[in-house]
């Protein structure tokens, strides 16, 4: 017996900052209510994603109730009522009717709806206003599928997990999924982490010419908005696409490693501005589409973006919350409470009718929203919208994140680093320590500085993902290289992690220490350790390895074979200058820079640091110990969960920014970060450019 | 200036000792074959000749009065002997002969002009001249006249850039340091590493791209290390770990393909390098009196249709020099690429054919068979057509996408296929009487291929059964990394015997089908493994912890980590499962084929046979190695 699901589900309560405000839920159910219910310029005060401080010039003296306003745009062809496209949520990410009510709400409200990766299923294949996707698995392609959208979308990145492939488990992948997506039923569904045809732009442009050639129709490229995102879009422009689909930082997904989503992409705001941008400079703008994805929670979020330069928005967890989505982020594990995101086996499902009206409703409302605040700003259609700056100003931006915006009429303002208190996240580490593999979410990311209340220099900092211009890398199945050689040779670790056990209880020490040994790296102790492999700390704060020795104090003492840095507020920058002070010396290759750290937010900031310049950390049991909660058991197995899952997510991320040997790309490589609002003082010090900067 | 990357195509050629000196007129030809790599926004040539003479010349692109650039370089001790300009469409560049101390002066000579926005140094050398502008091949060889010119080695590039910077000639390539010369395709990962390795080395003015940055580095190492030690460290496949430490920020990381040209003061050199997974194309040919590197086959059979053609190893590299030849090959005990079948035939002539239009002239012609000959890196072949029921011939070289989406087409090639044939075919067959290209057979989900010489890298990646559509590939030679990744069905058979040198990381990522392999393969080509540092600290500590005995750590010390695995005791497993738990080691066994394999290969062969006039049945006799996903 089916169940069926056709109304709203009571929303539960958060005592977690999340980007998908009760207050932006609510805004999206009560125009699937009602489209005539709205709300415009909506402010999100005290919010430091850069979006929200980012307003409107309103001229107060100016109401202009008959102004003729005109929210039409066009895509591939087809006129818009709204500048929307609802994307690109796959069938197997949905679980069917979820997938016809968007292709049909596209249809209804004339706009425009991407599939996906996973084949076209059902009913969507009679829908014309669909782009078909081409990716990275091929799922579902045909010569037939390709020609019966409106478009194809090479799908070569997306922003909740730039560099990552996707992985559907064989349970999940039942008849009617393998039957859209041309697979054997049962067995796992994976989508490679590049496309292998796809190393190069010069690759790009000929998938690009091929499918042209094949289907008669324009070809979108969707890419997750990563450091190189100017150049990548104007290569894609070059290559003879019809357009970008951009996916920013923190876009919905059914599953994420943790680490990757929270930590790799910039802002949408700030990729879409400067492609914008760099397309006007080369010429290339005309005929060129720019979509831009990713936490577009609102109308006032979208107009905001058409005036920093997207054509057009699009609209995926947003939809979601208008057939119910209450943000529990349980997607990957296949029981979604509003029957959206389930396993595909017509247990539970969505009533369609109220999936389509909902949806209907959200974006008719939506276009509502967009033609009032249209008219208060006096502009008549999207031609005079998008890339208009004039009628932006930012409030609590940094200079050289305005100088991205290119938005001039605002004092540049630094913002402190520190915003509120580092609170460890014990359920992701002992995740980590109960599973040993990379710990999966979903639905998009919280972390700072956007969400979550920054309290670190690195909460401001984000790390590359790979795509166009180099592949990345899938750590599962590729050989990526995470052995570090250091003190001149003599010590190689399989991955840039020391654990110091020292202070430990004498269990966690001894499951610490033999998980070390297990998985190929050292500890570090106050005591001598004879059968484990370490480094010894002295009396007098000297941390030494046979006959080499590592200053913990601040004056550099160069007779030594490194420098240990212990984490405090100022790491950052004591990292970056003793690098630079190296290299001034013409003598960095002869010193290890080790951190020292007794806390993180997940492994991407074990990346952050060696990208600032560290040759490795050495990790404080306390880590380990906060993920315990209290409990004992099976220590040694957690212990070696713990640094394998560890090792996992950061060969993931390593793959992710297209790196096969890590130490050799790393170290004190900033070109791989990007700041988000940084205090340009302390950007300049730890050398590290703004997000979306050319 | 930030990083910027740019797509392209390659080409390089050298004389052989006895041969005369090359016309300029050959490279730009070469490298405009494959103008759709690169665009208008640049290209570039640097020529290198043999000479005895102590003077050196610089080319300086330079935007004042000619004084004040004669003053810098007298200021930085450069004594200029005469001078000449280059001036075209694109460029106007300033060229002294002149004298100096040290190389380092020219660095910075160049860290000033670029300060001052005023110009680059972009060549320099006792026998280097480079040759760059902004338009396609052909043009920046006219503005140089370079049909005028000769030399004993030439290097060419083409490229596509992200950005407006393309518009003016420093940003194309080749980008040299002094006597040294590179062109690149690619995008390296570790860019702001060896960036700030030569920052340390007190070389600060970029323009900001890779093959710049390796021309320095290069340099250094050159400076330090023997040229084979420098390539190994550069290319990652250096062992000494206190060399290894000390020059860690001079490897290069992520997808490349780069030939350098070096003048050592004796010989000239023309070297080329692929990254591990030889993610970039490269072709490497000789005939009787040239050397080829190329982006593509048919850039070297159209001046030479008989060479000797074969290509790089993964992660390997390539030398040679005028007065030695080739040095190394940069592949071990390979069998070189067939050269193209002429065989008088009515056909459709592809000479005078687009590099994509082979498909429109196949459409037209009515026949249900078609012959075309003179296929010369042709591309998309039958991209329209894949639900058609055509048989197609091709004599030649095949270019990239030949028969992607294929449904019912059944062609045959008579000479090479270059990279991503087949890509989402779902039926017909494809028969190759040459070698293939990398990526042959991606997602392919019904049909068969046939090759009767080597494969490249990540043949019948993801290929799968579906419904009742079982694929099926024989390959009659060998095959290069990653054959069968995340594969989910269908059937692989490798004939060539696997004495031969084979590719690694077979079966990585395996979740069904089976790869069937003729005698026996290395266990550590099979799957990808954990490092030995890896497998030393897992086994000494089970030892320690008493899960395992001392004798049993001794005798599995010494195997790989695919064949320990099977005799871990159960407890030991629980540790050891989680290294493979993304199905990356797949299970494999050498043996004779059961009764139920042998029927099932016997019609396969036999087919195969038929098709491609062998005769492969006895081998069904001998052992196989057979490669199969690993139940976790």
């Amino acid at each position: 017996m089916n169940k069926i699901v056709n109304k709203y589900i009571g929303l539960p309560r958060k005592d977690v900052r999340d980007f998908w405000t009760i207050e932006k839920i609510n805004h999206i159910r009560r125009l699937s209510y009602s489209p005539d219910d709205i709300g415009i310029f909506v402010k999100n005060t005290g919010s430091l994603r850069i979006l929200d401080r980012i307003n409107f010039k309103i001229n107060r003296h100016i109401t202009v109730p008959g102004i003729d306003t005109s929210t039409e745009s066009s895509l591939a062809g087809f006129k818009l009522s709204v500048p929307v496209y609802l994307g690109d949520m796959s069938y197997g990410a949905l679980s069917g009717n979820p997938n016809i009510a968007i292709a049909k709400t596209a249809e209804i409200t004339r706009t425009m709806a991407g599939t996906g990766e996973g084949g076209l299923y059902k009913s969507v294949a009679d829908t014309k206003r669909i782009f078909v996707q081409w990716a990275s698995a091929r799922f579902g392609v045909s010569a037939n599928e390709l020609k019966s959208g409106a478009g194809i979308v090479i799908k070569i990145g997306q922003g909740a997990k730039p560099g990552i492939g996707g992985h559907l488990p064989g349970n999940k992948v039942t008849h009617d999924i393998s039957v859209a997506r041309k697979i054997p039923e049962g067995i796992d569904a994976i989508s490679p982490a590049p496309h292998h045809d796809i190393y190069s732009i010069e690759d790009l442009a000929q998938r690009i010419e091929a499918l042209k050639i094949l289907s008669g129709k324009p070809v979108y490229v969707k890419v997750a908005a990563t450091n190189y995102i100017p150049y990548i879009v104007t290569g894609i422009a070059r290559s003879g696409a019809a357009g970008v689909i951009i996916d920013g930082h923190g876009a919905g997904t059914g599953a994420a490693p943790v680490t990757v989503r929270d930590s790799l992409g910039i802002p949408i705001e700030m990729a879409v501005a400067s492609s914008h941008n760099i397309l006007v400079n080369e010429g290339l703008r005309k005929n060129f589409s720019i979509i831009a994805a990713g936490q577009v929670a609102d109308s006032t979020d979208a107009m905001k973006l058409y005036a920093l330069g997207a054509d057009v928005v699009s609209l995926g967890t947003s939809a979601l919350i208008a057939m119910g989505c209450v943000m529990v982020r349980k997607c990957n594990l296949g029981y979604c409470p509003a029957a959206l995101t389930n396993k595909a086996d017509n247990r539970t499902l969505i009533d369609l009718d109220f999936g389509i009206q909902n949806t209907v409703n959200f974006v008719n409302g939506f276009k509502t929203e967009i033609a009032k605040m249209m008219s208060r700003l006096g502009i008549k259609n999207m031609k005079e919208l998008v890339g208009n700056r004039d009628i932006l100003y930012g409030e609590g931006l940094s200079e050289n994140t305005l100088k991205v915006l290119e938005i001039n009429s605002a004092l540049p303002q630094d913002l402190s680093f520190k915003q509120g208190s580092f609170y460890p996240d014990k359920k992701y580490i002992n995740e980590l320590m109960i599973k040993g593999e990379p710990v999966i979410s979903s639905m998009g990311s919280n972390a700072p500085p956007d969400v979550e209340l920054p309290s670190r220099i690195i909460d401001w900092l984000r790390l590359d993902g790979a795509q166009v211009t180099r592949p990345s890398i899938d750590p599962y199945r590729e050989d990526i290289n995470l052995n570090f050689y250091l003190c001149g040779g003599s010590i190689n670790i399989s991955m840039p992690v020391f654990i110091k056990v020292s202070g430990a209880d004498v269990e966690i020490k001894n499951a610490l220490s033999w998980a070390a040994m297990f998985t190929g790296t050292m500890i570090v102790d106050d005591q001598l350790q004879k059968e484990f492999k370490s480094i010894s700390i002295t009396g007098s704060n000297v941390y030494r390895y046979k006959k080499h020795r590592y200053s913990t104090v601040n004056e550099h003492d160069y007779s030594a074979d490194g420098f240990v840095i212990r984490q405090d507020d100022n790491m950052e920058i004591s990292i970056a200058e003793l690098d630079h002070e190296l290299k001034g010396r013409g003598m960095r290759e002869n010193y290890d820079i080790i951190g020292e750290i007794d806390h993180f937010r997940n492994t991407g900031d074990i990346v952050k640091y060696l990208a600032l310049g560290c040759d490795s950390l050495i990790i404080s049991y306390k880590i380990f110990e906060a993920g315990l909660n209290n409990s004992y058991s099976n220590l040694r197995e957690k212990a070696v969960n713990f640094l394998l899952g560890m090792k996992k997510e950061i060969s993931l991320i390593s793959g992710a920014m297209g790196i096969a040997n890590l130490q050799y790309s790393i170290v004190g490589n900033t070109e791989l970060l990007r700041a988000i609002n940084l205090d340009n003082t302390i950007a300049k010090k730890i050398n590290v450019a703004e997000a979306g900067s050319t | 200036m930030n990083y910027m990357p740019s797509s392209c195509g390659l080409f390089g050629i050298m004389r052989k000792k006895e041969s005369g000196k090359i016309s300029g007129s050959i490279p730009v030809k070469c490298l405009d074959y494959i103008r759709y790599r690169g665009s208008d926004k640049g290209s570039g040539y640097a020529s290198f000749n043999l000479n005895d003479t102590n003077s050196f010349t610089v080319k300086i692109f330079y935007n004042d009065e000619e004084e004040k650039l004669r003053a810098l370089l007298q200021e930085h001790g450069i004594g200029i002997n005469s001078s000449y300009m280059e001036k075209g469409r694109s460029i106007k560049s300033c060229c002294y002969d002149v004298a100096f101390e040290d190389s380092r002066s020219l660095d910075e000579v160049n860290a000033v002009l670029w300060d001052e926005s005023n110009g680059r140094l972009y060549s320099a050398g006792k026998s280097l001249l480079v040759y760059k502008g902004v338009g396609y091949p052909d043009a920046v060889g006219e503005e140089y006249a370079l049909n005028e010119k000769e030399a004993d080695m030439w290097l060419a590039h083409t490229r596509q850039p992200t950005n407006s910077p393309g518009y003016l000639p420093y940003w194309s390539h080749p980008f040299s340091t002094f006597n040294i010369a590179i062109v690149h395709n690619g995008d390296i990962s570790s860019f702001g590493a060896n960036r700030e390795y030569l920052k340390s080395k007190g070389i600060t003015s970029f323009v900001g791209t890779d093959s710049e940055v390796i021309a320095h580095i290069f340099k250094e190492l050159i400076g330090e290390y023997d040229l084979i030690t420098a390539l190994k460290i550069m290319s990652g496949n250096m062992d000494d770990p206190e060399i290894k430490y000390k020059t860690r920020g001079c490897v290069l990381d992520g997808p490349y393909t780069l030939i350098i040209g070096y003048d050592d003061g004796q010989d000239i050199y023309m070297i080329a390098m692929a990254d591990r997974t030889k993610l970039r194309p490269a072709i490497l040919g000789e005939d009787n009196n040239n050397i080829f590197i190329a982006s593509e086959e048919s850039q070297i059979r159209i001046i030479s249709p008989e060479a000797k053609i074969w290509t790089l190893e993964p992660g390997s590299f390539f030398i040679s020099s005028v007065k030695n030849g080739i040095i190394k090959y940069g592949r071990e005990n390979f069998r070189t690429r067939e050269k193209v079948h002429q065989i008088e035939k009515q056909g459709i002539d592809a000479r005078n054919i687009e590099y994509n239009g082979i498909d429109s002239e196949i459409v037209r012609s009515m026949d249900n068979s078609v012959h075309i000959n003179n296929v010369a890196g042709h591309r998309y072949i039958g991209i329209t057509l894949p639900e058609k029921h055509r048989n197609v011939t091709l004599y030649g070289n095949a270019g990239n996408c030949l028969m992607n989406l294929n449904e019912n087409n059944n062609v045959t090639v008579r000479g090479n296929v270059a990279d991503d044939c087949c890509d989402s075919m779902s039926g017909g067959i494809l028969k190759i009487f040459g070698e293939a290209g990398d990526v042959m057979g991606q997602a392919l989900s019904g049909g068969r291929i046939y090759v009767d010489g080597n494969v490249g890298n990540r043949a019948c990646i993801q290929m799968r059964e579906y419904g009742s559509s079982i694929p099926c590939v024989v390959v009659n030679g060998k095959f290069d990394d990653y054959l069968g990744e995340y594969m989910a069905g269908g059937t692989i058979i490798v004939l060539s015997n696997s004495r031969r040198n084979f590719g690694k990381y077979i079966g990585s990522g395996m979740l069904g089908g089976k790869i069937f392999i003729r005698g026996k393969v290395k266990s550590q080509n099979i799957g990808v493994q954990p490092s030995n540092l890896t497998k030393a600290g897992m086994l000494k500590a089970l030892k320690i912890a008493g899960i395992i005995e001392n004798a049993q750590y001794n005798k599995m010390i010494k195997k790989n980590f695919i064949d320990i695995i099977r005799e871990l005791p159960e407890d030991a497993q629980l540790y050891a499962r989680k290294y493979y738990s993304g199905h990356q080691i797949p299970d494999y066994e050498y043996r004779n084929l059961s009764s139920g394999e042998k029927h099932g290969l016997k019609s396969i062969i036999h087919d195969f046979d038929k098709e491609m006039g062998k005769n492969s049945l006895k081998y069904l006799n001998d052992k196989f190695t057979v490669i199969q996903p690993r139940k976790i």
